[in-house]
């Protein structure tokens, strides 16, 4: 599927501010069965950008507004081509639970096994998902359920947390969005030593949504298949990551991949609006090679050189 | 020099004077109430309110006192740290900026301040105040002066040096303008005064010894105090040290050597208003001024000297910040991803 | 811990001065006196010229030290006191004497390790040979606290990430020498050890014009020399400056005394900023580049944007512009990894990979709880090991098996089982002892360690001793600052004798 992202985001102070520094993680990547033919970052007010490859190979732009301002925008667009099919379909069988142990020792796999910032594997949830996945006995499937299990048991309700909570009040409150249901799976698939990692990226929803501007960025959970690779899950909507998915960065968790972050200096009364929106292009529109050289992705531990 | 270190040492400076200024009009004041021929509490008033207004804290002092009294006064302007011009929150805020700059200064003038700091947060400061306030004053006027003669005799003629001067210079121009303006209410308002009432008169006394000037006139003037010859004493004199012109003379001088700047030419904003006001104090007889009206006059003056240091912050302090929130580190992290999560197609 | 037990002294006990006649070894290695009751040759000189300061003249000498020390500021700052109490290090005036013998193969020890470690360091942040082959688990250096995953594949100026190092150094009851830890992020004390210097030499002029002490003096200008050599390409003279967290900081005496011994500006981290990938200090001339940091500020703090959101003492933009190459910083940033104590277990192993060598100090007999066999081990013998944390420094989460109470090993049985990886343990070492002088008892035998300073640029250099701490309580075997240590001169001789 061929589709086409303006992802912007605004900030409007109430006063003015300056020495504003940031990193955004907003380009789609080119890994797997995903292409991303053209990417453009725009920064007002006009900024010198410069980038680099991070931990988990994540694009990543910096750039500063060190002059007065009380706008900031940034707008990214791009086009990718994605694969249409998952991975793997539901009803694989592909490892069973009792090896998934083993992946635990691969270089590539260790931080996603680990408590993060907003991840903690604990005792509690080790019991949850023995509960999640009783009667499993293959990993893929033993994921599927916990997805089905978060699905089912946690309300999806917008403003309930915020952009810091942490996977234990998600738990206590069994209400959030689509980053705390990712939170959630990691810490259960985690707590049974199902290699899982946190992705971030967008939805295509079909042109319905599109109009009523219901369209936002989305997060998910990918996990380890030994012999298969990264498999996406989402367990806001309990399906399978497909050609409707956009990837743009994966890491630990939130704290890894948010979009984008920053320091400024001076006032905290702020307004923040972001815009997203995704149109499916015929498969035959142009769209423009702009990923340089070396941006493909690379899922091995070693950072090396990216082949 | 780094920026902030010449901050600190200018504002060090500034108030350390300060609260030596404050502890000479407190305690002159005090003094002169020993003179009131049962005074009631409208004279008492009369007699504190002046003094609060020559703080420029005026409406806070109202804020948390209902009467101007000898005990609240004090109050005020020596103890409540809420105040933060007092000279408990002067001596910690100059020891505040010396401690920033520890290494820049020397370990005299860092002890000394410590102490005089130690002294003023323990219990015996208020001990000593209740036994004798003219003792008490006179510890913090000691150690004030300590503190500028161990700064002039141990410190190296330096950038740091000039800058310390400056915000000594200008904080003792604009403490001697505001003392000299306590009497105002009792002068017509514009022309040269007659010769005061004998109570006028010792109020005019005590305006000289605020400013340490009672021997300096006397040695000009005699004993006879004439509001006239005051003014022109603590406003025009070349020689007296606590005179305003005296003061902006050497403010001109410590600006230009920090910039290197000759006389007759500037290079910044701060130099070009602190020539000019000397210039003006140079060219002005008290008949001129008491034309204008004193009080007139002195707040002319009083804004020139804030301007004049506020062109110094915009010459010497990059990138300068007005108000701590202008400055405060804040984070900004896009939250898209708690807005209404998208839902696949049915 | 036993008693020591006084040692009888055959007749050549009549070499030792008088204040020394009391004094007895027991059963530790002691520096200076020999087990048979003998100086040892190295303190000979020593003794000759201290044995003649009557017990007056050196009462006078000790405390005309301690009030030089108070007044020239050479404290540090004890945390939690806002009155701005400044303590002094307690100064011993009894130096450690080291032979040039024993100097010379330490030195050889420590430009090994170091040598190692910054090979480590470079391999970890970029190839990982030494995981992929296997020789370090991988789970080990991604777990390790300040394994810093934002500075993988970046290239640092002359591929140097240790650029100073302090390591510490214990003498054992047979009194070999052997690594305690490394201190690879901003190692304190080294003002001590010039201080210190300078204040013997006003004390006992007549023992140093004798000669044969190597001297310390050039720390200050090999360490400049250092910062100068490691500044960006094409920068011909530098801009260094020392970034402080500030006067509150416990080590900001040593801040400001390195930067007036080197004559550059000692800044805070609001002085500086970042244009365009390049960054300034504000001074009253306007803005100027800044080309090298030496920063003593922990990596977390840094910058705000990239590491602790909330640092007020970093500055925003400097890790873009340190990756640009357009500022350098010593030391670099990650370089924690080195000093997690797991990692230290596997120096052995790091020197031998890089240098295809055997140590030539060895580490403390190390056990990692991670490992079953060792975990096992140490929860049955707690009461003969210490127990520390792989991340914490200054002697703090720290067990002292054999003086802990039972309920003290219960509670680290507990968190060994709950956190393995933070957990490493070692036998008690019973530290070598120095002749101290102790209130109210005269000269006694005191615990002691060394740090020798070592800077890693152009070649390296270590400056001949260090600083040697002493435990001051009596049968203590913690020479921290932090609780109740002190310091003593170091002495390395020309010569053995």
């Amino acid at each position: 599927m061929k589709l086409h992202i303006l992802h912007r985001t605004r900030f409007n102070y109430a006063a003015i501010v300056r020495e504003s520094f940031n990193e955004a993680r907003l380009q789609p990547v080119t890994a797997d069965a995903q292409v991303c033919h053209s990417f453009l970052l725009k920064i007002l007010p006009s900024s010198r950008l410069s980038h680099y490859l991070d931990f988990y190979f994540n694009y990543v732009h910096l750039f500063d507004v060190t002059q007065p301002h009380t706008e900031l925008v940034v707008e990214a667009t791009s086009t990718v081509t994605t694969g249409n099919a998952p991975l793997l379909p539901a009803t694989a069988t592909p490892a069973p639970l009792s090896e998934v142990a083993a992946s635990a020792r691969l270089d590539r796999c260790y931080d996603f096994l680990q408590s993060s910032t907003y991840v903690e594997v604990s005792p509690e949830l080790w019991r949850l998902a023995l509960d999640a996945t009783a009667g499993q006995n293959d990993m893929w499937q033993a994921a599927l359920a916990i997805m089905r299990h978060i699905h089912g048991e946690f309300r999806y309700q917008p403003a309930a947390t915020n952009v810091h909570t942490h996977m234990r009040e998600v738990l206590q409150a069994r209400t959030g969005v689509c980053q705390d249901f990712a939170h959630v799976m990691l810490g259960l698939c985690r707590a049974i030593k199902i290699p899982a990692r946190y992705v971030s990226g967008y939805l295509y929803n079909g042109p319905a949504d599109q109009l009523k501007g219901a369209q936002a960025s989305h997060a998910w959970v990918e996990v380890y298949v030994p012999g298969h690779g990264w498999c996406g899950l989402d367990p806001t909507n309990n399906r399978l990551a497909d050609g409707h998915y956009v990837k743009v960065a994966a890491g630990r968790d939130y704290a890894d991949v948010s979009p984008l972050k920053g320091t400024y200096r001076g006032t905290a009364k702020r307004q923040l609006s972001v815009e997203v929106l995704v149109t499916r292009l015929e498969d035959n529109e142009p769209s423009y090679p702009a990923v340089p050289a070396g941006a493909q992705r690379s899922d091995s531990f070693a950072p090396g050189p990216p082949v | 020099m780094l920026s902030r270190v010449a901050n600190s040492l200018y504002w060090m400076s500034r108030y350390i004077e300060r609260a030596e200024s404050i502890a000479r009009l407190v305690d002159v004041n005090l003094q002169l109430l020993l003179d009131f021929r049962n005074p009631d509490d409208h004279a008492l008033e009369a007699h504190w309110i002046p003094i609060v207004q020559s703080s420029g804290d005026e409406e806070l002092f109202h804020r948390m006192h209902p009467r101007a009294t000898a005990q609240s006064v004090t109050e005020f302007l020596v103890f409540q740290t809420e105040n933060a011009n007092s000279i408990l929150s002067s001596i910690a805020q100059a020891r505040e900026n010396a401690r920033m700059v520890r290494d820049q200064i020397t370990a005299e003038l860092w002890e000394e301040l410590n102490r005089l700091y130690l002294f003023l947060f323990s219990p015996r400061a208020r001990e000593l105040w209740r036994e004798s306030p003219s003792d008490f004053f006179l510890t913090i006027k000691n150690g004030s002066l300590l503190l500028q003669g161990l700064t002039d005799a141990t410190v190296v003629r330096n950038e740091g040096w000039f800058f310390t001067q400056t915000g000594r210079f200008i904080e003792r121009a604009d403490k001697t303008s505001r003392i000299l303006d306590v009497r105002h209410a009792s002068l017509p308002a514009r022309g040269v005064p007659a010769a005061p009432s004998q109570a006028d008169a010792l109020g005019w006394s005590a305006v000289l010894r605020s400013c340490s000037a009672w021997d300096a006139y006397k040695a000009l003037h005699g004993a006879e105090v004439e509001p006239a010859l005051v003014a022109e004493l603590l406003l025009l004199s070349d020689d007296f040290p606590r005179s305003v012109r005296f003061c902006v003379r050497h403010l001109n001088a410590a600006l230009r050597r920090i910039s290197g700047v000759h006389e007759g030419r500037f290079s910044n904003d701060a130099e070009k208003l602190a020539g000019r006001l000397l210039a003006e104090l140079q060219f002005s007889t008290v008949e001129d001024i008491f034309d204008i009206g004193l009080h007139t006059y002195i707040d002319v003056a009083q804004a020139k000297l804030n301007a004049i240091g506020e062109a110094l912050f915009q010459a010497y302090i990059f990138q300068a910040f007005h108000t701590p929130e202008e400055h405060e580190l804040r984070q900004q992290e896009e939250q898209q991803q708690q807005h209404s999560c998208p839902t696949p197609p049915a | 811990m036993a008693t020591p037990r006084r040692t009888s002294r055959p007749a050549i006990a009549g070499a030792l001065p008088k204040p020394f006649r009391q004094y007895a070894t027991g059963e530790f290695f002691d520096e200076m006196i020999a087990p048979e009751g003998t100086v040892r040759p190295h303190y000979q000189h020593f003794l000759k010229h201290f044995g003649a300061v009557s017990p007056a003249e050196f009462e006078a000498k000790r405390s005309a030290v301690d009030l030089a020390f108070l007044r020239q500021g050479v404290t540090f700052n004890v945390y939690g006191d806002s009155q701005g109490a400044e303590r002094i290090f307690p100064f011993d005036l009894v130096p450690r004497i080291i032979p040039a013998d024993e100097w010379e193969r330490l030195e050889a020890g420590l430009v090994q390790r170091i040598t190692a470690l910054n090979l480590f360091l470079h391999d970890i942040y970029h190839e990982q040979n030494i995981i992929k082959d296997g020789t370090i688990p991988a789970h080990y250096v991604m777990s390790a606290k300040h394994f810093r995953r934002e500075f993988v594949n970046v290239k640092v100026p002359r591929d140097i990430y240790i650029h100073i190092c302090g390591t510490d150094i214990i003498r054992d009851d047979k009194g070999n020498y052997l690594v305690l830890e490394d201190n690879g992020r901003c190692p304190s004390g080294v003002s001590y050890v010039l201080e210190n210097r300078r204040a013997l030499k006003r004390t006992f002029p007549e023992i140093f014009e004798a000669g044969g002490v190597r001297p310390v003096e050039t720390y200050p200008a090999e360490l400049l020399k250092m910062l100068n050599y490691i500044a960006p390409a094409g920068v011909a003279e530098p801009n260094v400056v020392l970034l402080t967290p500030g006067a509150c900081n416990s080590a900001y005496f040593e801040h400001t005394y390195l930067a007036r011994q080197m004559g550059i500006e000692i800044v805070e981290g609001r002085d500086l900023l970042v244009r365009d990938q390049h960054v300034f200090m504000r001074t009253t001339k306007g803005l100027q580049p800044v080309h090298v940091i030496y920063r003593r500020i922990d990596d977390d703090f840094l910058d705000p944007t990239v590491f602790r959101r909330d640092s007020a003492l970093g500055v925003p933009g400097l890790i873009n512009a340190y990756r640009a190459g357009n500022v350098s910083l010593a030391n670099s940033i990650g370089t924690g990894v080195a000093d997690d104590k797991v990692m230290y277990y596997f120096v052995p192993r790091i020197i031998k990979y890089y240098l295809d060598q055997e140590p030539l100090l060895p580490n403390v007999p190390t056990y990692l709880a991670s490992e079953d066999a060792d975990r096992k081990y140490m929860v049955e013998n707690l009461d003969r090991l210490v127990v520390k944390a792989a991340n914490e420094a200054g002697g703090y989460g720290m067990l002292m098996g054999p003086h802990a109470t039972v309920a003290e090993r219960d509670e680290f049985r507990r968190r060994i089982e709950a956190d393995p990886r933070n957990y490493i343990a070692q036998p008690m070492i019973s530290l070598s002892r120095h002749p101290t002088f102790c209130e109210g008892e005269g000269f006694g035998g005191r615990h002691i360690d060394l740090r020798p300073f070592i800077l890693y640029g152009e070649k390296t250099v270590i400056i001949p001793g260090g600083l040697t701490r002493v435990a001051l309580r009596k049968g203590s075997l913690v020479v921290n600052s932090s609780q109740g240590g002190g310091s003593k001169e170091t002495w390395v001789l020309y010569g053995n004798h």
